[in-house]
């Protein structure tokens, strides 16, 4: 009799854990990191930029950039950080000759003959467009070099391009979002590399083998592997800090190998698939060639319409070590890292300053 | 024999009379019928509804989507946008909109 009731005690515990194993879903290694860093107190210092400001952030070589929807004819304002003037409106709204309907942010950028250069996406017109900065600037007016077709809807069977990166003139990364297949599950979200002379697909990274379905959680399906993801300058690495597990994977552009480093917050890839609550942990991301700046929440979800403040900047170098933990005085909107001249710079969601600090000073001197 | 003439006219006038009131009141009797038919028919044409995502102020998630209308509420929903945007989303919950 008592062994009956131990085998079906054993049977019961076996059922109830129907958790897969993070081998089976994630496509790469997972290494457990120290978590424990260095913390340090910062105050930034404020910048008020002469003109409305507000929306995505891009910056490069004191050229701050907006992708600004509240902007009436144009999708971009860009400033100067050091004479804080605006510089001009640029990318026609629309659904003319060089218009967009919508725009993607800038991710980054690229210098081709000593241009400056980005790409704009609209995901409607199913193409990005070379914009050249350097011209538009000296002209006044918004050069478009060229139109590459990248069809989404039909390729990837309806799945949009999420982020651009722009490896050089020629290579782009582009991240295929995830999209419902169901109210608990969603196809998964991985990167195309493609020509960018033809808009051609050259090959696929996978970071992830499994999807997650789960029919507990109150969160959208496709949320579950988002990321928010920044390439490394030289372009020979991504850094993905995902959202709803403490974990920063990293790929190696050339190999396609893709490494998971793993905070200890006890929430695992498997943990998805459980009625354990999701919080939000890295949930913004900038870098520069020597390190990756998250913003980092840790904390129970906010509210639909709430807007919480977040104030913890953890910074990794590219082997995924924790190398510094930053508590700043202000709440933090968005990120982003001119590594030319060493700034990194953020938005608050509380007011339109521009907050900026040495990156040096973050890494360097005392801590608590 | 004129009085007879006259009292035949007057029947008949009044007896076309008659008829035709009482075709009318059918008619409207008929179109009154119909209409209250109408109105108490609970079969009527369904409205196609599509799923629409609610931006987010302040948000982990962006992505290209169709967003709702903003002033989507309770009570109220608006015909789904034809174009994407890319902007910032709930991640726990959409709402509808008529196609």
């Amino acid at each position: 009799m008592k062994t009956i009731y131990c085998v079906l005690l054993l049977l019961v515990l076996a059922s109830c854990n129907n958790k897969g194993q993070d081998t089976d879903i994630f496509n790469g290694d997972i290494i457990n990191i120290e978590e424990h860093a260095p913390e340090k107190e910062v105050e930034f210092k404020k910048l008020t930029l002469k003109g409305l400001n507000f929306g995505n952030l891009a910056i490069h070589d004191s050229l701050v950039f907006f992708m600004n929807p509240k902007l009436q004819s144009k999708w971009f304002q860009l400033f100067n950080c050091h004479t804080l003037d605006e510089m001009g409106e640029f990318v026609g709204k629309g659904n003319g000759h060089e218009e967009f309907i919508a725009v993607g942010p800038i991710w980054n950028f690229y210098t081709e003959n000593n241009e400056l250069k980005t790409l704009i996406f609209d995901g409607n017109k199913e193409s990005v467009s070379v914009w050249n900065i350097t011209k538009s600037l000296t002209s006044k007016s918004t050069i478009i070099e060229k139109e590459i077709k990248m069809p989404w809807k039909k390729e990837n069977r309806g799945a949009c391009f999420n982020e651009l990166l722009i490896k050089d003139s020629c290579t782009l990364y582009a991240k295929v979002s995830a999209t419902p297949i169901n109210d608990y599950d969603a196809s998964l979200p991985y990167y195309q590399i493609r020509d960018l002379r033809n808009g051609e697909k050259i090959s696929d990274i996978h970071i992830f083998k499994k999807s997650i379905v789960n029919k507990q959680t109150k969160f959208l399906p496709q949320t579950f592997f988002y990321s928010h993801d920044a390439m490394k300058p030289d372009g020979s690495k991504i850094a993905q800090a995902m959202l709803h597990v403490p974990q920063l994977n990293i790929i190696d552009t050339k190999s396609k190998a893709v490494t998971g480093y793993r905070m200890n917050e006890n929430m695992s890839l498997s943990d998805l698939e459980t009625s354990k609550e999701l919080k939000p942990y890295f949930i913004r991301i900038c870098a520069d060639d020597n390190y990756i700046y998250t913003v980092f929440c840790g904390k129970a979800a906010w509210k639909v319409n709430e807007v919480p403040c977040v104030n913890h900047i953890y910074i990794f170098d590219w082997e995924g070590h924790l190398v510094r933990k930053i508590i700043t005085k202000h709440c933090i909107d968005e990120i982003a890292v001119d590594g030319i001249n060493k700034i990194l710079y953020t938005t608050s969601p509380m007011d339109e300053k521009l907050y900026y600090i040495k990156t040096d000073e973050l890494i360097t001197g005392a801590t608590l | 024999m004129k009085k007879n003439i006259l009292a035949t006219t007057i029947a008949l006038a009044a007896l076309v009379g008659y008829i035709t009131y009482e075709t009318q009141s059918n008619t409207q009797i008929e179109v009154f019928s119909a209409n209250v038919e109408a109105l108490a028919d609970d079969t009527g044409e369904a409205t196609e509804v599509g799923t629409c995502y609610i931006e987010q102020p302040f948000t982990s998630c962006t992505d290209w989507l169709l967003f709702c209308d903003k002033d989507t509420d309770n009570n109220h929903i608006y015909p789904c946008p034809k174009d994407k945007n890319y902007r910032g989303y709930s991640s726990m919950c959409t709402d509808r909109c008529t196609k």
